[in-house]
C-alpha cells in the first residue's frame, strides 16, 4: 500500500476518533430526564431489557422491607431524582455494584454485607447514582465506540500506537476521570444528607483488604486511566480531610437490618468455596456479636473449607462454641459428628449424629447423616 | 478512485462474503410415519421478538428499540397479509394476558429459542449421522402453553424470532476501505437471522420451522422488505400441502 | 458439567463430515477404559470428538447433555483449588463438586439444590445431586450429578436438560446408565 494512502486512512480514523468525545450536562431534575435524546434513549432501552432479564433470572433479593430501606437511602441522597432511580440487590457474594444508564442501580449482597454502618453504604449508593446523574454510561459509550474504531484501523494497518492501551483501560469500569467525578459528586451528596463523611474512605479500604485476601491482582497499566483502589481511598481521604465526624452513621439500625443478609451471604460464600472471604468477614471477634449465635458454626465451616494448618482444630472449637451458644442449631452437631467419625471417636460421633436427627428430622441431607450414624454404630460393634 | 467503483467493489465483496440465501425448513413427521401430518389451520400469532442492532464503525452493537418495534410490527403485519392472501392458515390474535401468563409465555419463548438452536444445528445438519437421525428427533417446548389453547381456541401457535444488524455509515465506509486495501471486507458486516416456527399448543411439539440466516440483504424497518422475507420463508409453509419433502 | 468444552468443539467438528458422531445401538458395547466401564444409553448419540469425557445427546446438546468423566484426584476441583480423596465422606465430596460448579459459572448463582443424597456407585459410596438453575431468559434447567472417588480418580456422571419435557423424559435413561457404572480396579465400600 502506498504511504500516502495509509496516512490518509489513519488521518480519517483519528478524525472520527477525535470528534467522538462527548460533553453533556448532568441530569439536574426530572425534567432533564424527559429530554433525553434518541441515542441515549437506546442505552436506556438496553438497560430496561437487562432489568427485565434480572427480574426473571431469580437473582434479585426479594425482601421488600430491605429493598425499601435501600431506596430510602437513595432518595435521601438524591431527592431531585426521586422516582427515577431504582435500587436493587443481587444475591451474589461478589463485591460489586453498578449503575445502568436508565437509573437502575444494582448492589451485590456481598458488598452490602461488608459495611459497618449506613454511612458507608450511602457512600457506595451515592457514588453509583452519581454515575447515572452525570450520564457516564452515555459519555463513555461514545468514547468507546470511537476507540474501537481507532483500534480496528490501526490493527489493520499495523501502525504501532498507544490506542490499544487506551482501549484496554477504558474497558474495565469507568475511566479515572469519570470515577473521580462520581467520587466527588457522591461525597457531596453524602455530606448534604447529613452522613458522617469520615466513613467514606473506609468503603475502599474494605475492598483493598478483600482483593488481597482473594489474591486478585489489580491490573496495572502503563498508561492506565482506571484509578487503583488505593487512589480511591486517598481521594476520599482528601475530600473528607478536616471534615467533622459528627454526621449520622445509623449503625444500630443498619446492623439490625443487615443481620439476616450477612448470614445469607456467608452461606452463599461457603457454598461457592469462598472460605477466605468468610474468615475475613468474621476474623474480628467483636464482629461476631453482630451476628446470630449460630455464626460460630459458619466460622467453623470456613476453617474446615480453608483447610490450612491448624484449621482442623480451629473448626472444632468453633463448632463447640456454636453448640454452647446455639444449642438447638442442628448443623453444629452434624459437623462435630463428622470430625469424631473421622477421628475414630465413634461413640461421640453417634451421640452427635443422633442429636442432629432429633433437632432436624426433615433435614435435606438426612440420608447422609443416617448413613454416618449407622457407620458409627457398626464401628462400635452395635447393630 | 470514483465513488461508484468503490461502491461496486463493496457490494461484490459483501455478496461474496455473505453467500446466497438458503432458507432452511424443518417439518415434523410423526415417528414411524413417512408423511407429515397437515398443520392446523387456525394459528395463534405470538408477537415477534426481533431485535434490530446498529453496528457502529468500531463494531459496537447497540439495539435500537424503535427499530426493533418497527421491524417486529412489519413482520407481524406481513404474516397477517400472507394469511389473508393465501389459503394456508388463519391467524388468531393473542388476547390480553395477565402478568403470570405473560411470564409463562416469555419462558416458553426462551424454550423455543433453545429448541430452534437444536433444530438448526442438528435437525437440519448435513452431517450424515444427524441427517439419518432427523426423523427421530423430538423438538418440543413442552405442554405449558396449553392454557392458550383454552383461551383462544387455536391449537397451534406461530413464534417469530430474529435479529437484524444495521451498519452505520462509518462501518460501511470501513468495509469499503478494507475491500480497497485487501480485496475483501476484513470486518464482518453483522449478524442477521430470522426464524418462524409453528408449535402445537397442546403438546408443545414443533410442527414446522423455517429460518433464514442471511437476511442482511433486507432492511426489516421497511415494510416491503419484511413482506418479501415473510413471503419467502412462508413459501415453504405446508398447510395446504399434505406431503412435503424435508 | 463440562458443557463449555463440548460447545467449543462442536461448531468446528459437527459439520466436518468425518466420523464425529456415533449412534448408540442395542449392540453397541459399553464404554470402557482402564479404570471403569459404563453402558451407553440406546438411542443416544455420542460425540466422538470429545476426548476428555464421554459426551452424549439425543436431540442436540442444548436439549439434553450427558457427560461422564474421570479426573485425577489432585485435579478434581481446579477452580476452587481443592483435591478429591477417597477419605472424603460423600457429603464432603458433594460439597466440593457443588462449589466447583458455582465457581465455574457465575450464572449458576441461581442454583437450587433439589436433593443431595449418598449414592452407591460402582460399589463405592458417592453422592447424587439434583439441581435446578434458571437461564438469563428465565428458562428453568435441571442437572443430575453423581460423583464418587477411589484411590486415584474422581468420577462424575452428569445429565442436564431443560425442565420442560426433556429432563423428566430422559432422566430414566441417565439413571439406568449410572446404575451400570463399574469400577474395574479393586474397590471397597
Amino acid at each position: 500500500m502506498k504511504a500516502n494512502t495509509r496516512y490518509a486512512l489513519i488521518g480519517l480514523a483519528l478524525a472520527i476518533f477525535a470528534t467522538g468525545a462527548l460533553a453533556v450536562d448532568p441530569f439536574a431534575s426530572s425534567d432533564d430526564l424527559a429530554k433525553v435524546e434518541a441515542e441515549e434513549r437506546r442505552l436506556w432501552d438496553e438497560a430496561n431489557e437487562f432489568d427485565d432479564i434480572m427480574r426473571r433470572s431469580g437473582q434479585l433479593y426479594h425482601d421488600q422491607a430491605f429493598v425499601d430501606y435501600l431506596q430510602g437511602i437513595a432518595e435521601r441522597l438524591y431527592p431531585e431524582l426521586k422516582g427515577h432511580v431504582r435500587i436493587r440487590m443481587l444475591k451474589s457474594p461478589i463485591l460489586n455494584a453498578f449503575a445502568l444508564p436508565n437509573g437502575s442501580i444494582y448492589l451485590n449482597q456481598g458488598l452490602v454485607s461488608r459495611f459497618q454502618n449506613e454511612a458507608q453504604l450511602a457512600t457506595v449508593v451515592g457514588h453509583e447514582i452519581a454515575h447515572f446523574q452525570l450520564r457516564h454510561s452515555y459519555r463513555q459509550r461514545s468514547l468507546l465506540k470511537n476507540t474501537l474504531l481507532l483500534r480496528a484501523v490501526v490493527q489493520m494497518l499495523g501502525v504501532p500506537s498507544q490506542a490499544d492501551i487506551v482501549f484496554s483501560s477504558s474497558m474495565f469500569g469507568y475511566s479515572r476521570e469519570l470515577e473521580s467525578e462520581a467520587d466527588e459528586l457522591g461525597y457531596q451528596k453524602v455530606a448534604a444528607a447529613g452522613y458522617d463523611v469520615t466513613e467514606t474512605p473506609k468503603v475502599f479500604q474494605h475492598l483493598i483488604r478483600e482483593t488481597k485476601t482473594a489474591e486478585v491482582r489489580e491490573r496495572i497499566y502503563l498508561f492506565s486511566s482506571h484509578p487503583k483502589l488505593q487512589d480511591r481511598v486517598d481521594n476520599y481521604k482528601k475530600l473528607s480531610k478536616d471534615a467533622p465526624d459528627d454526621g449520622t452513621r445509623n449503625t444500630e439500625e443498619y446492623v439490625q437490618r443487615i443481620g439476616v443478609i450477612r448470614l445469607t451471604n456467608i452461606q452463599n460464600e461457603l457454598s461457592m468455596g469462598r472460605a477466605k472471604h468468610v474468615l475475613l468477614a468474621l476474623c474480628d471477634p467483636e464482629s461476631l456479636d453482630e451476628y446470630p449465635p449460630e455464626i460460630h458454626y459458619y466460622l467453623g465451616e470456613a476453617y474446615r473449607q480453608r483447610g490450612a494448618m491448624g484449621d482442623d482444630i480451629s473448626s472444632e472449637f468453633a463448632y463447640l462454641d456454636a453448640v454452647r451458644e446455639a444449642p438447638n442449631f442442628a448443623p453444629s452437631y452434624r459437623a462435630l459428628g463428622i470430625i469424631y467419625l473421622k477421628d475414630g471417636a465413634y461413640a461421640e460421633a453417634e451421640a452427635h449424629f443422633a442429636r442432629y436427627l432429633e433437632l432436624a428430622p426433615d433435614a435435606a441431607d438426612l440420608a447422609y447423616v443416617v448413613h454416618y450414624l449407622r457407620l458409627a454404630r457398626e464401628k462400635q460393634g452395635k447393630s | 478512485m470514483p465513488v461508484r467503483v468503490l461502491i461496486f467493489a463493496l457490494l461484490m465483496a459483501v455478496a461474496a462474503f455473505t453467500g446466497c440465501a438458503l432458507p432452511n425448513t424443518y417439518l415434523a413427521k410423526p415417528i414411524g410415519n413417512p408423511e407429515p401430518a397437515p398443520l392446523p389451520r387456525k394459528i395463534l400469532l405470538i408477537p415477534a421478538e426481533v431485535n434490530v442492532i446498529e453496528v457502529s464503525a468500531g463494531g459496537v452493537p447497540e439495539e435500537v428499540e424503535e427499530w426493533s418495534r418497527q421491524a417486529s410490527q412489519n413482520l407481524v403485519d406481513a404474516i397477517r397479509r400472507e394469511a389473508r392472501n393465501g389459503a394456508r392458515f388463519e391467524i388468531v390474535e393473542l388476547p390480553e394476558l395477565n402478568p403470570w401468563e405473560q411470564d409463562i409465555l416469555k419462558t416458553h419463548l426462551a424454550m423455543y429459542e433453545l429448541v430452534v438452536s437444536s433444530v438448526n444445528e442438528y435437525g437440519l445438519s448435513t452431517d450424515t449421522v444427524w441427517k439419518k437421525r432427523a426423523p427421530e428427533l423430538h423438538f418440543t417446548v413442552g405442554p405449558g402453553l396449553s392454557f392458550l389453547q383454552e383461551k383462544t381456541g387455536a391449537t397451534a401457535a406461530m413464534f417469530i424470532v430474529g435479529e437484524d444488524s444495521v451498519l452505520t455509515g462509518g462501518r460501511l465506509l470501513l468495509m469499503a476501505a478494507t475491500v480497497f486495501m485487501f480485496g475483501f471486507p476484513a470486518v464482518p458486516p453483522g449478524h442477521s437471522y430470522f426464524a418462524a416456527g409453528v408449535v402445537d399448543l397442546g403438546t408443545g411439539d414443533l410442527l414446522w420451522h423455517n429460518f433464514d440466516w442471511n437476511i442482511a440483504r433486507r432492511d426489516l424497518r421497511k415494510a416491503e422488505d419484511a413482506n418479501g422475507l415473510v413471503a419467502e420463508v412462508l413459501a415453504a409453509f405446508p398447510a395446504s400441502q399434505p406431503s412435503v419433502k424435508q | 458439567m463440562r458443557r463449555r468444552a463440548f460447545l467449543a468443539a462442536l461448531p468446528a467438528l459437527a459439520l466436518a463430515g468425518c466420523a464425529n458422531w456415533e449412534v448408540i445401538q442395542a449392540q453397541t458395547p459399553p464404554y470402557e477404559d482402564d479404570t471403569y466401564r459404563i453402558d451407553l444409553p440406546e438411542g443416544w448419540v455420542r460425540a466422538m470428538f470429545e476426548r476428555e469425557a464421554v459426551a452424549l445427546t439425543r436431540d442436540g446438546h442444548h436439549l439434553e447433555l450427558i457427560v461422564v468423566q474421570r479426573k485425577p484426584n489432585k485435579k478434581a476441583f481446579k477452580r476452587i483449588k481443592k483435591e478429591a480423596s477417597k477419605d472424603l465422606l460423600p457429603s464432603e465430596l458433594a460439597e466440593l463438586a457443588l462449589s466447583e460448579q458455582k465457581a465455574a459459572d457465575p450464572a449458576l448463582s441461581t442454583l437450587v439444590i433439589l436433593s443431595n443424597q449418598p449414592a452407591l456407585l460402582g460399589g463405592r459410596l458417592g453422592f447424587r445431586l439434583h439441581l435446578r438453575f434458571t437461564t438469563p431468559k428465565g428458562l428453568p434447567m435441571e442437572q443430575l450429578v453423581y460423583g464418587v472417588c477411589d484411590e486415584k480418580y474422581f468420577y462424575s456422571m452428569g445429565f442436564q436438560a431443560p425442565s420442560f419435557h426433556y429432563f423428566p423424559a430422559y432422566q430414566p435413561d441417565f439413571e439406568r446408565m449410572v446404575r451400570s457404572f463399574k469400577l474395574l480396579t479393586a474397590s471397597e465400600t
